[in-house]
């Protein structure tokens, strides 16, 4: 009994100690050694699960034909019905279409990065040695992905929109201007929620929801879908969904310059 | 010491799983299991290597998943005389409790659903656990 606690406490004290000089920096030459050929399997693993979920989505995309032809009959018959205001909303299109490809400031500097892992955050296969630092902001396009949480050697830790409550402040932008306010928060199972919205802001389903200047401003994350009904609460609720799958990426870029 | 050797290969393909893409922490599952078929030295040496190999893999800070790991074992070494075949609901509450703890040290919020999932393998896999400890030959295992 005694020698099982002595293992226990000294791997236990070996882990705090391991803890203690990780975090104040003195691991990361021989972390950033250990880290190399990992990041490298990781990346080839990871490439491995994007390709194969694009093969099943090739598979699985035959069984789906039919009701992929019945919705769209539909949306067919639905065009007819509303081709008297097709005028209106193609100069709605296009205003929105301007909005969401709206240049990047020139002065932004960019760098390339690998996605080779995500599970709970995203993990980059750049690091502090590429001159990423911790709170960078990282896009797609001109999408926000997230915000860098944690920099190692030779790879980082990004915080996505989609993590548990988190909390970003936003604007909610439309052809009609800038709208609102709202805190962006996330519930589990990857659902974007727009909250602190005051009850008289005017928010419409199709606004586009961007970053406010407390962080990288007008970078964009989603679009509002649903603004949920809660007519006797102080604040207004709607349900996002974002511009880019997650899921899907390969490559992002870290701004790391402004 | 030799199972210990032979679940090597099997940690660090995990941890590279779960560094990836795999939501779901096998390698806690993995812990937990031999900590009830082998408690003592080995299951020690095992959430120590894990959670190393997982920090590596996933980016977090070093010796944060060891240390864990390290507790959760040895909680169960401590418990190991009370898991008995009545009440398995005890062994449950401790994975369900685990995975919800340590979602939460590591990566800052409570998630319920990986660790209602790992309830059901450690349920499931009671058979093959009492298996492992009958063909060891030792104290029988008491879920």
């Amino acid at each position: 009994m005694k020698k099982e606690f002595f293992w226990f406490l000294l791997l236990g004290f070996l882990s705090l100690l391991m803890f203690y000089f990780d975090r104040r920096g003195w691991l990361k030459t021989v972390r950033g050694w250990l880290e190399r050929p990992v990041l490298g399997i990781e990346e080839k693993i990871y490439g491995f699960k994007l390709s194969a979920v694009k093969e099943l989505d090739f598979f699985t995309s035959g069984q789906k034909q039919e009701e992929q032809i019945l919705k769209l009959e539909g949306k067919l018959r639905q065009l007819a019905v509303d081709g008297n205001q097709l005028a209106s909303c193609l100069e709605e299109n296009e205003r929105m279409r301007k909005l969401l490809g709206a240049p990047l400031p020139p002065s932004w500097k960019f760098l390339p990065a690998k996605v080779v892992g995500l599970s709970g955050q995203m993990r980059l296969d750049k690091g502090e040695k590429d001159g990423v630092k911790q709170g960078m902001m990282v896009v797609s396009e001109n999408i926000l992905v997230g915000r860098v949480d944690s920099v190692e050697a030779h790879s980082c830790l990004v915080t996505l929109p989609i993590t548990p409550n988190i909390k970003i402040p936003v604007v909610v932008k439309s052809d009609r201007g800038v709208q609102a306010k709202g805190i962006l928060t996330s519930l589990p199972g990857q659902k974007l929620i727009l909250d602190k919205v005051l009850q008289q802001e005017d928010i419409q389903s199709g606004d586009l929801v961007v970053t406010s200047a407390d962080w990288l401003p007008d970078l964009v994350i989603g679009q509002i879908e649903e603004v949920l009904p809660e007519t006797a609460a102080i604040y207004r609720k709607a349900r996002l969904s974002p511009l880019v799958d997650y899921q899907s990426l390969s490559v992002v870029f870290v701004v790391i310059k402004s | 010491m030799k199972n210990f050797l032979i679940l090597l290969p099997v940690t660090l393909v995990l941890a590279l799983l779960q560094g990836t893409f795999l939501s779901l922490n096998l390698l806690l599952l993995l812990v937990i299991l031999v900590a009830l078929v082998n408690p003592g030295k080995v299951s020690a040496f095992l959430a120590f290597w894990s959670g190393f190999l997982l920090d590596l893999a996933s980016g977090t800070p070093l010796g944060l998943s060891s240390f864990l790991f390290l507790i959760f074992s040895f909680v169960l070494f401590l418990y190991r005389r009370r898991l008995d075949p009545s009440r398995p609901f005890l062994l449950l509450f401790f994975v369900f409790f685990f995975a919800m703890f340590f979602n939460r040290i590591v990566y800052h919020h409570w998630n319920w659903l990986p660790g209602l999932v790992l309830v059901v393998l450690v349920y499931a896999a009671r058979p093959l656990m009492k298996y492992f400890q009958d063909f060891k030959g030792g104290v029988r295992l008491k879920i």
